[in-house]
């Protein structure tokens, strides 16, 4: 998954980035079912890998884009990506390693699990407000993505 | 009627006559004349009743202020002012001299006013002018005092400036309450200094505590020289006289009420209210008797150029009240000065009432050029003035001289400086009144209106008739008795007075000499005299100076420091403090985005990095 | 790294890392998509170390705790809206100045 990451960092075209995300995605997806999260991974694999990537690659054809090209290398911004970035992973190192309850392994769970039903029912008793706020969003979401892409606003 | 509460209606009733006049002015003229005549004549009549009786031994008092030992208890200053009434022979013959001269003028100016604008508000000042100056006359204590010093102050300021339109007049009438404000400040500081020694402000209280000065007496002579100031101020001596010919704006009964008999009194008066601190203090009384002579005979130089009626007795006012400070410095006791005061309150107060008879005669013009043949024309006016004229230059058996004599037999005794100025001044005072009847009363008239003047009604002569009579008799010994005591000096020379009498007869003869046939103009011109020694010009000139020097520091702390450093200083911060922060506006989102990574890296290291 | 059962300091690890490669693409890429793409890295690695606390915090009946995976959910949910409405912006932006490049939007620089 690392690899498809550094993947989508590096390519030239975007269809190759946008390649490298899919195969992210999925494996990402893999970790989820080891981790016995097995719905989250489905619909991870649905929305993301089928929903989202499939409107990115829409829109990269419908904008026709070529392979970056290459204008003069902005130093500056180089340098200070990579030093953001190293920053990041130094203190990310650090973090984790100082924290003793990090380094225990995975505990047994007590029996099989069937874990739609629990997200379910998690999900319409505790959260039911957040969920109906989700349902407006999306409808907001709709509503706004079709305003944008009007011609001309009339 | 109990002599207390008399004393209480003496002080009292001017005031409640002012507030009176103040409501039923504008409907009725007569009415506020009469309102005002009649409470004057009411104190008039209780102060003569006052005065044939005893004194008081205790002060009439009603507690007004007590703050108790505000210096803390070791020091024995108590700030305790009460509005206390004195009554003792200074005060009784002092009440008479003030309500029976402002009885008369009162009375002169219903006719000098008639038709004059600001009737009513004229009477409703005169009272309250009247209330204060009773109030100074009565005070037990400094603070009392000053307080009603001042309101005098006020009431001369309202009556100088009558005549409110007239730019001169509000000059004036600004002038005098300014000046009087220099010396008045350091009066106040004189109290504070006896208040703080002494632990009192009561006149009687201080006089008893002077042994507090014995291991400081320089002390003792500062306060009474700070004290003194207030004097210079009031009574115009020298640095501070110039407000007094200008105060001539008023109208003339403003003029022979204040200017003369009373107000300008009050200086000397409370000279003669704390006599007994004023003879400790040694070097106090050389500088007190070194302004008075200085003043009495600068004065009457100054006077003898002068060609503006009211202005010539001003400046003689100024010179007898040099006389009467000159008394207070060389005198054992307060009679000294006290009676040269009495007996010029009547005299100058009836020369100020003629010289208004003859302005109202002349239309109001006042030049002395352009009058002239008027003893035909207003006879009984020219005696009148005739007779207050030999009272104020001395003439044996008229009043002036003998009070004046008195003060520069004393003055003999204590410095012959003093003697010869006072003297001399007595050759000056001769030769410019004598000036004025040649010229005014004598020859032929110089103008039209000179023509045509006539004599003034009798509701102004009749004061000017008796007035005349006590220039005549207030200083014969068998009436001096009944009012002030005095005693005559021993050992000066007998010499003395038959010198006196030669200035007197040189100033009236030479003055006689030079003007009896005289055109227009006058003959003689001494312009530094007639510039009144360019101290006028002196005060223009610092106060120009001062002013305008304030005015430009101040320009310049506005321009530079308030708005440059304050006003543009933070704003140009402001917009450079904008400037610099604007380079942040990169319009480029990898930059923003980088700022938020490191934001973010930096606080994750804060929070959970570092211990 | 293999052989011992991952622990959490490794689930997190990788999480880390797949926001580090997340943020390099949105700082070092210059195409206006591709930068979007990173985002959407960034929220799947958001997503990674939830679940992670989610499976190795137990709750008291001995299941994984699922108030995370709730969360989870709705991340994703949100961020399928995101994609649309950010697409659609960089369509009209495209439209109107006819460039993903990201320099060229400079309009609101000093």
């Amino acid at each position: 998954m690392l690899a498809a990451g550094l993947g989508v960092v590096f390519s030239r075209k975007p269809v190759n980035s946008a390649m490298c995300l899919v195969v992210a995605f999925v494996a990402l997806a893999a970790l989820f079912i080891t981790l016995d999260a097995f719905f989250i991974g489905i619909i991870q694999v649905l929305v993301y890998a089928g929903a989202v990537m499939v409107l990115f690659l829409f829109i990269i054809m419908l904008l026709d884009l070529k392979s970056e090209s290459t204008r003069k290398l902005n130093v500056p911004a180089c340098v200070g990506g990579v030093l953001v970035v190293g920053g990041f992973v130094g203190l990310l190192v650090k973090v984790v390693a100082s924290n003793p309850a990090f380094h225990a392994t995975k505990p047994a769970l007590s029996g099989p699990v069937d874990d739609v039903r629990e997200v379910g029912m998690t999900l319409f008793t505790d959260f039911n407000m957040p969920f109906q706020i989700i349902g407006v969003l999306l409808l907001v979401a709709t509503v706004g993505v079709v305003l944008l892409s009007k011609r001309q606003l009339e | 009627m109990t002599p207390q509460s008399a004393a209480w209606f003496i002080l009292f009733t001017p005031l409640v006559t002012a507030a009176v006049i103040l409501f039923i002015g504008k409907f009725s003229k007569p009415l506020s004349s009469t309102l005002a005549i009649l409470g004057a004549a009411f104190t008039c009549v209780l102060s003569w009743w006052l005065f044939f009786g005893p004194d008081f031994a205790d002060p009439v008092r009603l507690e007004w202020i007590d703050f108790g030992k505000i210096l803390g208890p070791d020091s024995p200053a108590q700030f305790f002012v009460p509005i206390g009434l004195t009554i003792d022979a200074l005060s009784k013959v002092m009440l008479l001299v003030v309500t029976t001269i402002a009885t008369i003028v009162f009375t002169y100016s219903v006719g000098y006013m008639a038709t004059e604008e600001g009737y009513s508000r004229f009477f409703a000042a005169l009272s309250l002018f009247l209330f204060s100056m009773l109030g100074i006359v009565l005070a037990d204590n400094f603070v009392m005092m000053f307080i009603f010093w001042e309101l005098v102050g006020v009431s001369s300021f309202i009556l100088i400036g009558h005549y409110f339109g007239k730019d001169s007049a509000a000059e004036a009438c600004k002038q005098a309450f300014t000046v009087n404000r220099i010396g008045d400040f350091g009066f106040m500081l004189g109290i504070i200094t006896f208040w703080f020694a002494t632990g009192s402000v009561i006149f009687s209280e201080v006089e008893s505590s002077l042994g507090v000065f014995a291991q400081a007496p320089i002390w003792l002579n500062i306060a009474v020289i700070l004290v003194f100031c207030g004097t210079v101020g009031k009574s115009a001596q020298l640095p501070l006289h110039v407000w007094l010919p200008n105060s001539m704006e008023g109208p003339t009964p403003v003029s022979s009420l204040l200017h003369a008999a009373t107000m300008v009194a009050a200086g000397v008066y409370m000279l003669a209210r704390i006599f007994p601190i004023v003879l400790a203090a040694p070097i106090a009384l050389e500088v007190i008797g070194w302004i008075g002579a200085l003043t009495c005979f600068v004065a009457g130089l100054m006077a003898i150029q002068q060609n503006d009626i009211k202005r010539i007795l001003a400046y003689s006012t100024i010179s007898q009240l040099g006389y009467m400070v000159l008394g207070a410095a060389v005198g054992p006791m307060w009679g000294i000065p006290m009676f040269h005061l009495f007996t010029h309150a009547f005299f100058k107060c009836l020369l100020f009432l003629c010289a208004g008879s003859v302005i109202v005669g002349m239309h109001h013009k006042q030049d002395i050029w352009q009058m002239g043949g008027l003893a035909k024309k207003m006879p009984i006016t020219f005696l009148a003035m005739v007779a207050g004229t030999l009272a104020l230059i001395g003439t044996p058996f008229f009043a002036g001289a003998y009070s004046k004599d008195l003060i520069i037999e004393f003055a003999w005794t204590k410095n012959p400086f003093w003697f010869w100025m006072s003297a001399g001044a007595v050759a000056l005072t001769a030769a410019y009144m004598t000036r004025l009847i040649v010229v005014v009363f004598f020859g032929a008239p110089r103008t039209d209106y000179a023509r045509k003047a006539g004599e003034s009604p009798m509701i102004m002569i009749v004061p000017l008739m008796l007035l005349s009579i006590t220039a005549l008799v207030a200083g014969w010994p068998i009436v001096q008795k009944q009012f002030i005591p005095i005693e005559h000096p021993e050992g000066y020379p007998g010499w003395v007075h038959p010198v006196i009498l030669g200035f007197l007869a040189l100033g009236v003869f030479s003055a006689i000499a030079i003007y009896r046939k005289v055109g227009t103009k006058d003959p003689i011109y001494i312009p530094a005299f007639a510039n009144r020694l360019y101290i006028d010009d002196a005060y223009a000139w610092l106060v120009r100076w001062a002013q305008d020097g304030t005015a430009s520091l101040l320009a310049w702390v506005d321009r530079w420091i308030i708005e440059g450093i304050g006003v543009q200083f933070t704003a140009k911060m402001t917009w450079a403090a904008g400037f610099a922060l604007r380079f942040l506006q990169l319009g480029n989102i990898q930059a923003y985005v980088f700022f938020f990574g490191a934001g973010v890296i930096a606080l994750i290291y804060f929070l959970f990095a570092t211990p | 790294m293999m052989s011992m059962a991952p622990t959490l300091a490794h689930y997190l690890v990788v999480s880390g890392l797949l926001f580090t490669i997340g943020m390099a693409v949105v700082l070092l890429r210059r195409n206006l998509i591709i930068i979007f793409m990173g985002l959407e890295l960034m929220l799947n690695a958001a997503n990674l170390s939830l679940v992670a606390f989610s499976r190795f915090n137990l709750s008291a009946a001995g299941l994984p705790s699922y108030d995370a995976q709730v969360l989870v959910f709705f991340i994703i949910t949100v961020a399928a809206a995101e994609v649309a409405v950010g697409l659609a912006i960089i369509v009209a932006i495209y439209r109107s100045l006819q460039t993903t490049h990201v320099e060229d939007l400079d309009t609101l620089k000093f």
